[in-house]
């Protein structure tokens, strides 16, 4: 009997760790502002997924894209690359690449749901410098 | 007591097989990393988008007529830096092929974010494309067409019209050090390439992309136009111009077209 215990303890153990990447996926009610600001919400963000050394940051950032704070602005806004579409938000290089299945950024995992929603509703909000 | 023993191993293993299977078979999802199988008519779709930047060796070009200097130590400045891409394709994982649209995009130095269509949703391995229009599309008035918009460009024409010579499939203009040592004053260079036989394949290498139901999946690639003059003995001024349709059945053109796969890179 004690057998038993034991190997339903192991079923369960299996049967729970099997599907554990779908947590990501799981829906989330994502709570956030009605006006999002770039200084306040989106900034931090890339602060501490982005503009971090050896990447988004410096004199030679990746992608030629410098999001540190001075000039994450500008950079994101510059009509020609593409990073910020408020026109057609989804076509925003910015919110495509953080939600990318297969080569998302930061290159370190993809962020979460909300953080993700929360850059869309701010260039669906225009993007503004706010 | 050993008909116990027994009946008690017997439930072990019906136990551990039925874990075994539930383990597996809850992990459907990661059958998508097989080979995707033939797509039906009806699959959902995303949005297959290019991100293409105009580099010179290492170097973003954000500007025309600014000097940028490669990492070979050469001095270039562009005053034109355009080219066509048509005939986009998806690569499956099992190798097969999907078009994404008869759209063709005229990618210039001011823009950097193109839509090329609808792509079935799921795995890919690589991104094909040819650099220039088809035989069809080269000979269409500039205006007749649905295509009007990227083809009414006098930038792209070999002349003051488009016909009867066909479009410039790629057009590269500026100023480059020709020195050996690289130390000399700037020289003007114009390169136009264009002519059906110069319609040019791009098979990128392997990266894999996804692609989302109502999602947008990008193609992020760098155009390094420096990679257009691997090989070309720049000190011999002739090797400077491609300038007529008639010139682009020299070696020289040749030799600019065989280097055109090269220039497309995908972003780090």
């Amino acid at each position: 009997m004690r057998d038993y215990k034991h190997i339903s303890f192991f079923c369960c153990l299996i049967f729970c760790y099997s599907c554990s990447y779908d947590k990501a996926e799981l829906n989330v009610d994502c709570v956030s502002p009605e006006t999002v600001s770039f200084s306040g919400d989106i900034q931090p963000v890339l602060n501490t997924h982005c503009a971090v050394s050896g990447c988004h940051s410096g004199s030679s950032p990746a992608g030629n894209l410098n999001l540190e704070p001075s000039v994450a602005y500008v950079q994101l806004m510059n009509n020609s690359s593409g990073y910020v579409d408020t026109i057609t938000p989804i076509y925003s290089v910015l919110h495509a690449s953080m939600n990318s299945s297969s080569d998302p950024m930061p290159p370190t995992g993809k962020l979460d749901k909300c953080t993700v929603d929360l850059i869309l509703k701010w260039i669906q909000q225009k993007a503004k410098n706010n | 007591m050993n008909k116990l023993i027994k009946n008690n191993f017997n439930a072990v293993w019906v136990l551990l097989i039925a874990a075994a299977i539930t383990g597996f078979s809850s992990c459907e999802k990661n059958k998508n990393e097989a080979p995707a199988p033939e797509v039906p008519a009806n699959t959902p779709k995303g949005t297959f988008m290019f991100h293409l930047h105009t580099y010179l060796s290492d170097s973003e070009v954000d500007l025309y007529n600014i000097t940028y200097t490669t990492t070979e130590g050469r001095n270039i400045s562009l005053s034109m830096a355009q080219l066509y891409i048509s005939e986009v394709q998806l690569e499956k994982l099992d190798g097969s092929l999907v078009d994404i649209s008869g759209k063709k995009i005229l990618k210039t130095f001011e823009a950097e974010t193109f839509v090329v269509g609808d792509a079935p949703v799921g795995n890919y391995k690589s991104i094909r494309f040819k650099v220039g229009l088809n035989a069809a599309t080269n000979q269409l008035s500039p205006t007749a067409s649905s295509d009007s918009l990227i083809l009414n460009k006098p930038a792209m024409w070999f002349g003051g019209s488009a016909q009867p010579d066909g479009y410039v499939f790629l057009n590269l203009q500026g100023m480059i050090d020709t020195s050996a040592n690289m130390s000399s004053p700037l020289v003007p260079f114009v390169y136009k390439i264009g002519t059906n036989a110069n319609y040019k394949q791009v098979i990128m290498p392997d990266k894999s992309l996804t692609i989302t139901e109502g999602q947008v999946g990008f193609g992020h690639i760098m155009v390094d136009y420096n990679k257009l003059f691997t090989g070309i003995q720049l000190n011999q001024s002739t090797n400077l111009s491609v300038a007529t349709a008639a010139d682009n059945g020299s070696a020289l053109a040749a030799a600019i077209v065989n280097n055109i796969p090269s220039i497309f890179i995908f972003e780090p």
